[in-house]
């Protein structure tokens, strides 16, 4: 039996649903009740009737105008549970298609728009520079630039050390851990460090003079007391990095490591060409 | 139609503030030109900070010749990593393109120093523009970054 809307349907109830105010589904929609669902799934809903797929789609749909998603989720689970646990594709779809409309969702993207405008005002108008011992976290939009600033000054280091002139090294190696690669250059100091399960660590020297960028919206910070004056602890998806700087040069570590291990292997640094 | 006017007007609100703090950016990016910008293969995702977790950038500029360095740390996810080192030469308060070189490496982490002598003369400022490729698959995540400015 296939079902049509009757205008007699929609004017009984005074909704433009099209489901009689008398019918069981609608009671148990209102109602909202799990266990009011379950007796409707259990009794049924007198005759069996067939709905075309057009029909269903429109009706879930303007049941989660009208009542939300959590409606229409619920009245999939009849029909899924009528039809042996089976749901159309297209009926699945049109549950999120239906959230579209959930009045609640209206509120949650108010508040994000207004989040979002109270985030973006302050943070296109003016970055903000925050100043850690010798560090300096220049926060902008979308990244954070760490600096080495000159500790006389406090200011901003410009001068530019052309090239690294010392060489450092780590005196300790985490246990199991074997240098694997290093670079040496006028530019930069690159050592990597492996264990038999493939897990590495780094450890980069570089002229205090670079631009470093890190994701400003997910990065952690922290600092850890070292023998150096400050050290600086980031932490990001797992991926941790500790940062000094020494004798006019930035040094960083990075690796799944424990504060420990880093604090450990930072203090190790020793001089190895001059 | 109510409710979808309402959702439009959210939408186009959102996406007015966010546009606004891009445009906002401090970084000056006059007259320059990047040679691979269309040519790059696969797809670009717009969301920042995707696939790069951190990214630095240094150069030194003596006899006659430029050195600029960086380093890439991409996610765990990242497959390949390719790099355009621009050297730059700022003349009259602008920045021009001088040379590049291009840098591919497999895995998330790429580091490098690349010098030249062309177009490196006395009495101007330097500096590289870092433009960094980290694919995961065929997506890639494009950052750009700059050096320090050396005087010369």
């Amino acid at each position: 039996m296939e079902y049509n809307e009757s205008k007699e349907a929609k004017e009984a109830d005074g909704n433009d649903i099209g489901i009689s105010k008398d019918s069981k589904l609608y009671n148990a929609l209102v109602a909202l009740n799990d266990e009011n669902i379950q007796k409707l799934i259990e009794e049924g809903d007198g005759e069996e009737l067939i709905f075309s797929e057009e029909h269903n789609q429109k009706i879930q749909q303007l049941i989660g105008e009208r009542f939300g998603p959590e409606a229409v989720i619920k009245m999939v689970k009849i029909q899924e549970s009528r039809n042996g646990g089976r749901v159309k594709a297209s009926e699945k779809h049109n549950v999120r298609k239906s959230c579209h409309f959930y009045p609640g969702m209206k509120k949650i993207a108010a508040a994000i728009l207004v989040f979002g405008l109270l985030l973006a005002v302050p943070m296109s108008t003016e970055a903000f520079r925050q100043s850690i011992m010798n560090f300096i976290l220049d926060v902008q939009k979308e990244f954070v630039a760490v600096n080495v600033v000159d500790s006389e000054t406090l200011e901003l280091s410009t001068e530019s050390m052309p090239t690294i002139e010392k060489v450092y090294t780590l005196g300790k190696t985490l246990e199991g851990y074997k240098l694997i690669s290093e670079e040496i250059d006028d530019m930069r100091v690159l050592r990597v460090y492996q264990n038999k399960d493939q897990d590495t660590y780094k450890v980069f020297q570089q002229n205090q003079a670079w631009n470093s960028y890190y994701n400003a919206e997910d990065t952690d910070y922290e600092m850890v007391e070292t023998f150096y004056d400050n050290a600086m602890l980031s932490e990001l998806n797992g991926i941790y990095s500790l940062v000094w700087v020494y004798d006019g040069y930035m040094f960083e570590i990075s690796g799944s490591l424990t504060v420990q291990e880093f604090v450990t292997l930072a203090e190790s640094l020793k001089l190895v060409k001059n | 139609m109510k409710s979808r006017l309402v959702c439009f007007f959210l939408c186009m609100t959102l996406l007015l503030s966010m546009s606004t703090s891009v445009y906002a950016s401090e970084i000056e990016d006059n007259n320059e030109y990047a040679e691979e910008e269309y040519t790059m293969e696969g797809t670009l995702s717009r969301l920042r900070w995707s696939n790069v977790a951190s990214a630095a950038s240094g150069m030194s500029v003596s006899g006659g010749k430029a050195s600029a360095a960086y380093r890439v740390q991409g996610y765990s996810n990242v497959t390949t990593i390719v790099v355009y080192t621009y050297f730059q030469k700022k003349v009259n308060g602008t920045w021009q393109n001088l040379s590049y070189v291009i840098d591919t490496k497999s895995g998330n982490f790429a580091s490098a120093t690349r010098t030249t002598s062309s177009g490196i003369v006395k009495g101007y400022n330097y500096r590289a523009r870092i433009r960094i490729y980290a694919y995961v698959g065929a997506t890639y995540e494009l950052v750009t970054i700059y050096s320090n400015e050396c005087s010369y």
